[in-house]
C-alpha cells in the first residue's frame, strides 16, 4: 500500500521537499492537555516537522478525535501528551488507543508525576507499574547546578541501554540527560517491553520538598509505621524511567517519564554539573532518536520476499517429497533514513539468522546464510538448504527472529511432505533379486511341469480313467 | 435374467423327500409378490403315473415343457421384483429429504470419490490430504479400501460412455439401492445352492427388505458396507459352486468376488476365515476330496494375489494371524492331497499310519513355527479390535476409542428382533434343517450361522453380517413349512397302506395317533413332515389352511415391520434432521450444513478446524477445511489432544490450540433443542480418551459430582464447569431464557444463570437451533498480557496491580511467548 510513496521519496527528496522519513507514514495525532502549554515544547515539534511529520493537535475531550475511521487508521502516530486527564473522550480512550495500537498506532506517552489514577491503571496493561504521584526521581548527588535535585542529571554512558537502533551512539556517548521532575515506573516481565533509559545507583525517589521540622515528625512516625511494608526499593536498573514497547505486530509504543524532558528549557541547554563541567544536555538527542524508533524511522525490518523450491526447479511447491533437496530463501530488507531527508530500503545484515521446518515439533533447524551471490536491489538475501525429513505431513517454513530494537521478524509458510508416488520408488535393487529369480523360477517350473504332464499324460490315459472312476 | 439352476423338483432326490415340484410353484408367488396368497388357481401340472389322493383339484393335462417354461418366467419375475423393492424400499430418504450423503464416513467416501473422478486413479492412490490430521496429513490412497470409490468411479464412467454425464453425488447415492438388488439377486443363488429355488426366492425378498441390511444400505448412505455385502454373498455362492462342482473357474471366480471385498471393506477377514473353517470342518468330517482341494487352493492362490494388490493391504495376508487360518488350512489340504495320493499309490497300513503321523507332525511343526514367528514379531498378532470380539469389555479398557462408538457396543436383544422380525425366529428352524441333511455346502450355513450370531451379539455393527445368513436359513424353513401345507398329495396312513382300504381322508386327530405311536416305536424319529418319510404329510384342507394363512400372516406383518422400520429408523441422513410441528407437519432441522457452509463461506481456505472426531470427515465434506482429527481413528494420541483440549480448562487448553494452529473450535450442542448426540453427551468418552494417555492431568472422576451424577446444573463439579466443552456449549446458553431457569432439554437440567466467560475464544457462530456452535481462538494479545486479563480489561474492569506485581508475589517467570 505504502509502496507507491516509497518509491516516490528519492524522487520527492530530489526536488527539495520534506520527506517523510517513517517506513508507515507521517501523519502525527499530539494530544496535548490544556494545562500543557503548545509553545513550551516548540522545538520538539519543530524537530518533528523537520523531519517531514504532519502534526495535528487536539485536546484529550475533544470528541473529533477519532484514531480510526471506517476501520482504517486516521494517524499514523500518536503523542499522548495528556498524564494528567482524568477523562478523555471516547475516541481517545484507553480502550481506543489500544485498539488503534493492534491495529499499528505508534504511541509515544509523556508522562508526569502528576499521573492520573485512570492513567495508572490503563499502563498496567503494559504490565508498567508506576511509583505513587507526586513521588519524583531525586539524586542529589547528580543536578545541574542552579537547579533542585528532582532535575536529576543522567550519564547517557551508563543509564542508556546499548542499543544501537533505539538510541544512536552519538547519543550514548554524547552529553548528559536531564529528567527534570519526572516520575518513575517498574517494567514488569512483559517480554515486550525494552528499557530504554534508567536511573542511577546514586537516585531515589520522594517528595520534591523540603520538609518543615512539624511535617518531618510526623513522616517518621508514619513510615516508622510502614518499615515493614514490602513496597520494593525503586533504585538503579530498577527504576525505569524511559521505555519502550513493541507488540506482536511492531507497533510501537513509546514512554517517557517526564515530560518535560522535551521542553524548550532542556533543548540543548548548556548546563554545569555540580563538579562545575559545563555540557550541553543530550536531551534532543535522545528524545530524537526515541521518537525516530517509535516511528518507525529505525530499527524496521521487513520481509521482502519469501519462496522455497526443490533443488533443480525454482517454482515452490505445495507438496514435497521425503529427503527432497529444498531450498529456502528469505529477503529482508532494513528501513535507511538517508542524511538528505530520504528514505529507503537497504540491507539488513545479520549473523544469527535461522530457519525451522516445522511440524509440531521443529524438524530441520538450520541456518539461514546470507546470500551474496543473489542479486537483491533493495534487501539482503538468506537462504537455507536442507533435506527434508523422512515424515509425512503438513510442514511449515519458519523464521522468527526477535532482537530487541528490530521489527520482528515471523515467517510461517505452509508446505507438506508427502511419501514417494507409487512410481517413484527405486526399483531392480539388489535385495529383490530373490523375489524376481522365485517368480521367475517358479513359472518357469510350472511352465515346464505343464509340458511334461501333456507329453507324458498320453501314455497314461488308463490311470487317468481309472482315477475319473474312482 | 433369473438363472435356471438345476430344478430340484423335476427329480426329488431323497435329499428332497417332500419336495414335489407342484408344491415348489405353488410357492413362489407368495414370495415375489410378498404378498401370500391362496394359490389354489395357479397352474400345476403334475402328473401322477398312480393314483394320488388330493386335497384339493389340480388343473390336469398340463405339459411339464409348460410348468418349466412357467416356472422359469415367474422365477424371473419375482426376482425383478424383489429387486425392485430392495431399490425401493432404500428411497425413503432421498424422496423425504433429498439426494444427499449420510452420516459421517459416507462424507469422505463421497470426497474421495470426487477425487477420484476428477483427477484420475493414480491421484487417487497417491493423493496425500494435507487437510486431515492436520499438521499430520493422511495418506489416503494407501490408507483406505478403495473398492467403493472405484465402483462407483467405474460406474461414472460407464454412464459416461453411454452418454449419461450424471454427477458422481448420485451416483455415490444411489449406489447403496443399487447393490442391494444385486445382493439380492446373490442371494437367491446362494440359497438355490442350499435348498430349492422356491427357498432362494424367499430368501431374495427377506434380504431385499430386512432391515439389518437396509440400516446400512439406504440411498445416500454411501459406505463400504453397501457393496460390502453384495460382494460377500456372491463371494459364498462361488465358493459353494466351486465346492460342488470342483470347478477352478468357479474358485477363481470366487477369488476375484474376494479380492474385490478385500478392495472394498476391512470386513473380508470373515471370508478369509469363514471359507478355511467351512473347508477344516469338510476335512475333519472326512470329506476331504478333489473338488475340495481344487476350489480352495484356486480360491486361497488368486484370492490372495489379488487381495495384496490392494495398497491398504499389501503384506497382511501372510504377515498376520487373521490371515493364518487360510494359510494354514492351505498347508493342511496340500498334505492331505499328498497323502492321498501316496496312499492311493502305496498299499500297506503301516505305511499309512506313517502317514498319517506325518500330516500330524507336519501341522503341528507348522503351527509351532507360526507360534514362534508371531512372538518373534515377523507375524503381527491380532490386532486390538479382534481381540474385542473375544472379550467385550477388552476395548472398554485399553481402546476407549473403540469402544466410544456406539456400533461398536453389544447388541441388545429387541435389536434382533428389530432388524431381523420373525425371521429371527425361523433362522434355528433353517439351521436346523441344514443339520439335518447335512450336506457340505448345507455345514456353510451352520458355520455361517454359528460365528455370525456370536458376533452379531458382540456388536452392534455385525449385525450386517448376520443379517445374510439369518434370511437363507429362515427362508429355508419357511419354505419347507410352505412345502408341506400347500402340498396337496394327502399320504396314505399305514393303516391304509396296510388295509389298502382307505377312502376317507384320515382325520388331524387320527394322524396325530400314528406319529405318537410311531415315535414310541424305538429310536427317536420325528413326526409329521419333519420325519420326511414320504408317506408322511399333511391330512385335510383345515390344517392346510390355518398354517398356510398363518404364514402369510407373518410375511405380511413381516413386510409391514419392514416397511416402518426402513421409514422411521433408517431412513435419516442425519446430516439434515426432521421433526414435526405441532400440526403433523415436518419440520426440517439442517443446522449442520448451515454451520459447514458457514465455515466455508467465511473462513480462510486454511483455517484449521477443531471438533471431536465425528464430525471430522462432515466438515471436511461439507466445510472443506482443515480438521485435526477425523473418523479415520488412526492416531489415538492426536484424538487424545483434542480430547485434552476439550476436557481441560483455557489455560490448559490454549497452548494445545495454538500449538496445532487451530482457528475455530466446533461443538454440537443439542441442548435446546433435546438433539440427544452433542458433544456433551460423547463429552465423557473425550475424557477416557484423554485419560488413557495423560492420566495425570485428566482424571474421569473429577468430571462426575460426589454422588456420581453426571451434572451440568449446579451440582456439576469445578472441573466440568471450567472445561472447555462445558463452557463452549452453554456459553449464552441462559440468556435465550430471558430470567427463566435456563432449562436443558438433553439432560433434563437446569443451567446456572451465572454467566460463562470465555478468555480464550469469540463466539463466531451458532446455528439457528443452536446445534452447532464454532468459536474462534484468539490469537495471543499483542502487548502481551494474558487473554483473561484481555477480556476483563474489555470488560471495563480496572487493574488495581499490573501483571508482574501479581505474578512475582506467586514466583511466576514469564518466558518468552510463543510468536
Amino acid at each position: 500500500m505504502r509502496v507507491p510513496s516509497l518509491l516516490l521519496g528519492p524522487l520527492l527528496a530530489l526536488i527539495g521537499l520534506v520527506q517523510a522519513r517513517s517506513s508507515t507514514g507521517d501523519r502525527v495525532l499530539v494530544v496535548l492537555e490544556t494545562s500543557v502549554k503548545k509553545d513550551d515544547y516548540s522545538k520538539f515539534w519543530k524537530s518533528l516537522q523537520d523531519r517531514g511529520f504532519e502534526l495535528t493537535f487536539k485536546e484529550p475531550k475533544d470528541k473529533d478525535a477519532d484514531l480510526v475511521t471506517f476501520g482504517e487508521l486516521k494517524y499514523d502516530h500518536l503523542v499522548m501528551f495528556a498524564p494528567g486527564t482524568k477523562s478523555f473522550s471516547p475516541s481517545l480512550s484507553p480502550k481506543s488507543i489500544l485498539h488503534a495500537q493492534f491495529a499499528g498506532l505508534n504511541t509515544l506517552y509523556f508522562l508526569s508525576p502528576d499521573l492520573t489514577e485512570n492513567n495508572k491503571e490503563f499502563f498496567r496493561e503494559y504490565d508498567i507499574e508506576f511509583i505513587d504521584s507526586s513521588n519524583t526521581l531525586i539524586d542529589t548527588f547528580s543536578y545541574p547546578a542552579d537547579y533542585t535535585p528532582s532535575d536529576v542529571l543522567l550519564s547517557p554512558s551508563s543509564s542508556l541501554i546499548g542499543n544501537g537502533e533505539i538510541v544512536s551512539p552519538s547519543t550514548t556517548s554524547g552529553g548528559p540527560i536531564i529528567y527534570p521532575s519526572g516520575t518513575v515506573f517498574t517494567t514488569g516481565e512483559n517480554p515486550y517491553l525494552i528499557d530504554v533509559l534508567h536511573a542511577s545507583k546514586t537516585s531515589y525517589i520522594g517528595q520534591n520538598k523540603i520538609l518543615s521540622s512539624d511535617e518531618a515528625e510526623v513522616e517518621k512516625s508514619v513510615s516508622g509505621n510502614n518499615r515493614n511494608s514490602r513496597e520494593p526499593i525503586l533504585n538503579g536498573k530498577k527504576a525505569s524511567l524511559v521505555s519502550a514497547l513493541q507488540t506482536r505486530d511492531n507497533a510501537r509504543v513509546g514512554f517517557v517519564g517526564s515530560s518535560e524532558m522535551v521542553k524548550d528549557t532542556w533543548w540543548n541547554k548548556e548546563v554545569k554539573t555540580t563538579d562545575g563541567k559545563s555540557h550541553t544536555t543530550g536531551n534532543a538527542e535522545f528524545i530524537s532518536d526515541f521518537s525516530k524508533w517509535i516511528f518507525q524511522e529505525t530499527g524496521v525490518v521487513k520481509i521482502v520476499d519469501s519462496t522455497h523450491h526443490r533443488k533443480g526447479e525454482s517454482e515452490p511447491r505445495e507438496l514435497y517429497t521425503k529427503k527432497d533437496e529444498i531450498t529456502f530463501s528469505l529477503t529482508l530488507a532494513k528501513h535507511y533514513t538517508t542524511s538528505n531527508g530520504t528514505s529507503a530500503w537497504g540491507p539488513f545484515e545479520v549473523e544469527d539468522l535461522q530457519l525451522d521446518f516445522t511440524m509440531l515439533d521443529p524438524h530441520v533447524r538450520t541456518a539461514l546464510i546470507q546470500d551474496k551471490s543473489a542479486a537483491v536491489a533493495q534487501g539482503t538475501n538468506y537462504k537455507a538448504k536442507f533435506i527434508a525429513p523422512d515424515r509425512h505431513g503438513v510442514f511449515k517454513f519458519v523464521v522468527e527472529y526477535w532482537r530487541p530494537g528490530w521489527s520482528y521478524i515471523r515467517l510461517s509458510t505452509t508446505a507438506s511432505v508427502v511419501p514417494l508416488r507409487h512410481d517413484e520408488y527405486p526399483r531392480f535393487i539388489v535385495g529383490a533379486w530373490p523375489y524376481y529369480v522365485g517368480a521367475c523360477s517358479t513359472s518357469v517350473t510350472f511352465l515346464i511341469f505343464c509340458a511334461l504332464w501333456v507329453s507324458l499324460g498320453e501314455g497314461d490315459r488308463d490311470r487317468k480313467g481309472k482315477k475319473k472312476a474312482e | 435374467m433369473a438363472p435356471k439352476g438345476k430344478s430340484p423338483g423335476t427329480t426329488p432326490s431323497k435329499n428332497h423327500p417332500l419336495s414335489t415340484p407342484s408344491a415348489k410353484k405353488v410357492i413362489e408367488d407368495p414370495l415375489g409378490k410378498s404378498i401370500p396368497v391362496e394359490e389354489d388357481e395357479l397352474p400345476n401340472g403334475t402328473i401322477t403315473p398312480k393314483v394320488l389322493k388330493l386335497a384339493y383339484p389340480l388343473p390336469e393335462h398340463i405339459s411339464p415343457t409348460t410348468i418349466n417354461n412357467t416356472e422359469s418366467l415367474l422365477r424371473f419375475v419375482i426376482l425383478a421384483l424383489t429387486c425392485g423393492a430392495a431399490i425401493g424400499s432404500r428411497l425413503f430418504a432421498v424422496i423425504r429429504f433429498e439426494s444427499v450423503i449420510h452420516e459421517f464416513d459416507p462424507w469422505f467416501n463421497f470426497r474421495a470419490s470426487k477425487v477420484l473422478v476428477n483427477k484420475g486413479f493414480y491421484e487417487f492412490w497417491n493423493w496425500f490430504d494435507p487437510t486431515a490430521w492436520y499438521p499430520l496429513g493422511r495418506t489416503v490412497g494407501t490408507t483406505l479400501y478403495p473398492g467403493l470409490m472405484v465402483t462407483a468411479g467405474l460406474i461414472w464412467h460407464f454412464l459416461r460412455l453411454i452418454n449419461m454425464p450424471v454427477d458422481i453425488r448420485n451416483v455415490c447415492v444411489m449406489l447403496a439401492p443399487g447393490f442391494a438388488g444385486l445382493t439380492a439377486w446373490t442371494t437367491y443363488l446362494f440359497t438355490k445352492e442350499m435348498s430349492t429355488p422356491a427357498a432362494g426366492l424367499l430368501a431374495a425378498a427377506f434380504i431385499g427388505i430386512a432391515p439389518g441390511y437396509i440400516s446400512r444400505s439406504v440411498a445416500g448412505s454411501y459406505d463400504n458396507e453397501a457393496i460390502a455385502i453384495f460382494l460377500l454373498m456372491a463371494a459364498f455362492y462361488t465358493w459353494i459352486k466351486a465346492m460342488k462342482t470342483g470347478s477352478a473357474l468357479w474358485g477363481m471366480l470366487t477369488a476375484l468376488f474376494y479380492g474385490w471385498m478385500v478392495a472394498a471393506w476391512g470386513g473380508y477377514v470373515f471370508i478369509t476365515n469363514m471359507i478355511p473353517l467351512h473347508a477344516f470342518v469338510l476335512i475333519l468330517m472326512g470329506r476331504f476330496n478333489n473338488r475340495l482341494y481344487t476350489a480352495y487352493s484356486s480360491w486361497y492362490v488368486i484370492g490372495t494375489i489379488s487381495s495384496m494388490q490392494v495398497p491398504f493391504v499389501e503384506f497382511l495376508p501372510i504377515r498376520t494371524s487373521e490371515h493364518m487360518a487360510a494359510l494354514g488350512v492351505f498347508g493342511l489340504l496340500q498334505l492331505i492331497a499328498f497323502v492321498e495320493i501316496v496312499r492311493r499309490l502305496v498299499p500297506g497300513k503301516q505305511f499309512q499310519l506313517l502317514l498319517r503321523a506325518f500330516v500330524v507332525l507336519v501341522f503341528v511343526v507348522s503351527f509351532a513355527a507360526l507360534v514362534v514367528l508371531t512372538f518373534s514379531g515377523w507375524i503381527a498378532p491380532f490386532a486390538g479390535r479382534f481381540y474385542s470380539l473375544w472379550d467385550t469389555g477388552y476395548a472398554k479398557v485399553h481402546m476407549p476409542i473403540i469402544a466410544s462408538v456406539s456400533e461398536h457396543q453389544p447388541t441388545a436383544w429387541p435389536s434382533f428382533f428389530f432388524d431381523l422380525e420373525m425371521l429371527i425366529f425361523f433362522f434355528p428352524a433353517g439351521v436346523f434343517w441344514c443339520f439335518k441333511e447335512l450336506r457340505d455346502e448345507q455345514i456353510f450355513i451352520i458355520i455361517y450361522a454359528t460365528l455370525s450370531a456370536y458376533f452379531a451379539g458382540v456388536m452392534v455393527r455385525l449385525m450386517l453380517v448376520i443379517t445374510p445368513v439369518v434370511c437363507v436359513a429362515a427362508a429355508i424353513a419357511f419354505s419347507k413349512l410352505l412345502e408341506a401345507y400347500i402340498d396337496p398329495v394327502i399320504p396314505e396312513s399305514e393303516e391304509e397302506i396296510e388295509e389298502a382300504t382307505a377312502h376317507q381322508p384320515m382325520s388331524k386327530a387320527k394322524a396325530k395317533k400314528i406319529a405318537a405311536a410311531q415315535q414310541n416305536k424305538g429310536e427317536f424319529n420325528f413326526t409329521g413332515i419333519l420325519g420326511g418319510k414320504g408317506n408322511k404329510g399333511i391330512f385335510g384342507l383345515d390344517t392346510r389352511f390355518a398354517v398356510v394363512s398363518v404364514l402369510s400372516l407373518f410375511l405380511f406383518l413381516f413386510v409391514y415391520h419392514c416397511t416402518w422400520v426402513t421409514s422411521s429408523a433408517y431412513s435419516s441422513p442425519s446430516v439434515v434432521l426432521a421433526s414435526r410441528n405441532p400440526d403433523g407437519s415436518q419440520n426440517i432441522i439442517d443446522d449442520f450444513r448451515e454451520a459447514y457452509y458457514w465455515i466455508r463461506q467465511n473462513t480462510e481456505k486454511d483455517a484449521v478446524i477443531m471438533s471431536w472426531w465425528d464430525y471430522g470427515y462432515q466438515i471436511a465434506g461439507m466445510a472443506d477445511r482443515p480438521t485435526l482429527v477425523d473418523n479415520n481413528t488412526w492416531n489415538n494420541t492426536h484424538i487424545a489432544t483434542v480430547g485434552k483440549a476439550m476436557s481441560s480448562n483455557e489455560d490448559v487448553a490454549y497452548p494445545i490450540l495454538r500449538k496445532h494452529d487451530v482457528d475455530y473450535v466446533l461443538v454440537i450442542f443439542g441442548g435446546l433443542l433435546g438433539y440427544s448426540g452433542d458433544d456433551i453427551n460423547k463429552f465423557l468418552w473425550m475424557v477416557r480418551i484423554a485419560q488413557g494417555e495423560w492420566p495425570d492431568e485428566v482424571q474421569e472422576v473429577n468430571y462426575f459430582t460426589q454422588r456420581g451424577e453426571y451434572a451440568v446444573d449446579e451440582r456439576a463439579t469445578p472441573t466440568m464447569k471450567n472445561s472447555l466443552m462445558y463452557k463452549m456449549s452453554y456459553y449464552r446458553f441462559h440468556e435465550l431464557f430471558g430470567g427463566h431457569p435456563a432449562q436443558d432439554r438433553v439432560r433434563g437440567q437446569t443451567i446456572p444463570s451465572t454467566g460463562i466467560q470465555l478468555d480464550t475464544l469469540d463466539e463466531a457462530f451458532t446455528s439457528e437451533n443452536w446445534i452447532v456452535r464454532i468459536y474462534k481462538v484468539k490469537s495471543e494479545d499483542a502487548i502481551g498480557r494474558e487473554l483473561k486479563a484481555v477480556s476483563s480489561f474489555e470488560g471495563g474492569k480496572k487493574l488495581k496491580k499490573s501483571a508482574s506485581s501479581s505474578a512475582a508475589a506467586v514466583g511466576g517467570k514469564k518466558s518468552r511467548p510463543n510468536m
